[in-house]
């Protein structure tokens, strides 16, 4: 059974077909990039897939439930989390605050439990405050965990980024452009975790991608979008060599026609 | 925890002290009394504007209700003794009650727009009011509300701002107030990352009205008259005043501005030669002037003292 599935999904923003069309079917386990020239549809797709844009049309299941039209908290909730292009980081928040927001859902206790800080609040606190510096750990954010998320690096913020939405936990992790604004030595750490954290929390990642040796060096398949369609579809090798992408990236020329 | 206890035992007993020994005269008790209340008014504020970023106008609405309903009880029931608790508790589920069926629908607004709805609110339950008379002469209308018992005294005082303050603090470290703090930095964000934000607007609204109630039971009874006009829109606009001028999101803040309003305000009363007095309301503009000139974050901005800050166990994961 697919883990997502959608099935002919519309968006349009006045009379810009912003998605137009759009299929996808994602198996558990799965390392899916999706490419396209700017202004392609594919942040609309994220948009769309995790409820901040209600579909025109069409309709999105994803681990065999409909969640269609569902409001963004509950989709997260589901299993579904993400990464914003532009980094989206509580800006006034410190980087633990970040994370732990995130992590709500999964801290249980009652109103009551925080007012009185009961034994319960503690317990679970001090849990999920384990759980997290754990976790900050392998991505080497220990240190920024008190500090203010704004003042961290370009770089760091990122990786808090996707810590967030991994703390989410997710069953599938949607990445829009995580490699935006990094240098050649940056991006191959970041892919290098990226392949970790797939493996070690045996998620299903749908990536978004600029770079084509990026997203062609990491993902099984790859979806390529055009004007909101989906123009090509398949294995990285065959998608580089398809007519219509390479049309899309690098124009048709005069003398070829 | 205990250290905040601890704190406030001792200035409520040198206070106490004070009081009985006649070293504060019966007005200085008063202001005294009224700076604990404008404390847990503006802590309710704080709560929906400054830590959750809803900006309401009709924060006075929501204390005059309070102050209305409980007042109305322990007037029509002055005898019966259970009369205190009970019309407390009134006080403080009536607005809240209020506060949770019109946050509903009004909090789906972005701010300005809110702002607006929430001064027309504001503005409706002024003239209700005025024409309260109509529902019972009890309530007095625009002639004010005469004959309510004075029950607001240093104890009660005390142990409402100590709880507000014990309550507000344990509710911004926990999972409750990250998510109000989230759906104030960034509301998309917020609600992709698996905050209901809607849930929480209306909780931080419905909480915060809550407190203006109780602050508005405990003004009645000290005051022990209402009028329509103590509770109009002007009257939003001095708590919004106290709670940016002590820095949005910190409760150090609030409760230091709330002190120095109140001095401003009442306190300048007995130090001011009479014809200096109504200066007081230049003064305090200036003063507001100048500080969003220097210092547009607030007194504190969003720090904290020790006593408000997340407890010893968070600081004990030092990583």
């Amino acid at each position: 059974m697919s883990l997502l599935r959608v099935r002919d999904l519309h968006k349009n923003f006045g009379g810009l077909k912003a998605v137009n069309s759009f299929f996808l079917n994602i198996s558990p386990g799965e390392f899916v990039g999706l490419i396209g020239p700017n202004g392609a549809g594919k942040t609309t797709v994220f948009n769309l897939l995790t409820g901040i844009y209600k579909p025109d049309r069409g309709e999105i299941i994803f681990e065999g439930e409909e969640i269609t039209g569902l409001s963004p908290h509950r989709i997260t909730q589901k299993g579904m989390s993400r990464t914003f292009q532009g980094i989206r980081l509580f800006k006034e928040m410190t980087v633990l605050d970040n994370i732990r927001t995130a992590y709500h859902p999964h801290i249980q206790y009652s109103l009551p439990d925080a007012l009185f800080r009961t034994k319960a609040f503690r317990r679970k606190e001090e849990e999920a405050m384990e759980y997290l510096i754990s976790l900050a750990k392998i991505f080497k954010l220990e240190k920024w965990l008190k500090a203010e998320a704004r003042s961290l690096p370009y770089g760091e913020q990122r990786k808090v980024e996707i810590v967030r939405a991994l703390v989410a936990r997710p069953k599938l992790l949607l990445l829009d452009e995580p490699s935006c604004g990094m240098n050649p030595r940056e991006v191959s750490e970041l892919m290098e975790l990226l392949t970790y954290v797939k493996e070690r929390y045996s998620l299903t990642v749908f990536l978004i991608e600029h770079r084509m040796p990026v997203v062609m060096g990491i993902s099984e398949r790859i979806v390529v979008m055009d004007f909101g369609e989906i123009i090509a579809e398949g294995r990285p090798e065959e998608v580089r060599e398809n007519p219509r992408v390479i049309e899309a990236y690098l124009g048709k020329s005069e003398w070829q026609s | 925890m205990k250290q905040l206890f601890g704190l406030l035992v001792i200035i409520y007993l040198v206070l106490r002290s004070l009081f009985t020994f006649g070293l504060i005269n019966p007005y200085g008790q008063q202001i005294v009394l009224y700076t604990g209340i404008i404390m847990i008014w503006a802590l309710g504020l704080n709560l929906i504007y400054g830590f959750s970023g809803q900006f309401s106008l009709g924060h006075a609405a929501f204390y005059g209700l309070g102050a209305y309903a409980g007042a109305l009880l322990t007037k029509l029931f002055p005898s019966f003794f259970a009369i205190v608790p009970l019309s407390l508790l009134v006080s403080l589920l009536i607005p809240s009650l209020v506060a949770f069926l019109i946050g509903i629908p009004v909090l789906r607004l972005r701010s300005d727009y809110l702002a607006i709805a929430t001064l027309g609110f504001g503005i409706v339950v002024k003239i209700l009011f005025d024409n309260a008379d109509a529902l019972t002469p009890k309530l007095g209308g625009s002639r004010g509300m005469l004959g309510i018992p004075k029950y607001t005294n240093l104890e009660i005082v005390f142990v409402f701002v100590g709880i507000t303050l014990i309550f507000i603090r344990n509710l911004i470290y926990s999972k409750y107030g990250r998510a109000l703090l989230a759906l104030k930095d960034d509301e998309i964000t917020a609600d992709v990352m698996g905050v209901s934000t809607m849930r929480y607007k209306v909780m931080a609204f419905t909480f915060g009205s809550g407190l203006a109630g109780l602050a508005g039971w405990l003004y009645a009874h000290l005051y022990t008259f209402l009028h329509p006009t103590n509770f109009e829109f002007l009257k939003s606009i001095d708590c919004l005043l106290i709670v940016v001028l002590g820095g949005m999101g910190s409760i150090t803040g609030t409760v230091i501005a709330s002190i120095v309003w109140v001095f401003l305000i009442e306190g300048l009363r007995s130090f001011l030669p009479s014809y200096l007095i109504e200066w007081r309301f230049i003064i305090y503009p200036l003063l507001l002037i100048m500080m969003m000139l220097r210092r547009p974050q607030g007194i504190f901005g969003k720090k904290e003292a020790r006593l408000f800050r997340e407890s010893s166990w968070y600081e004990s994961f030092k990583s």
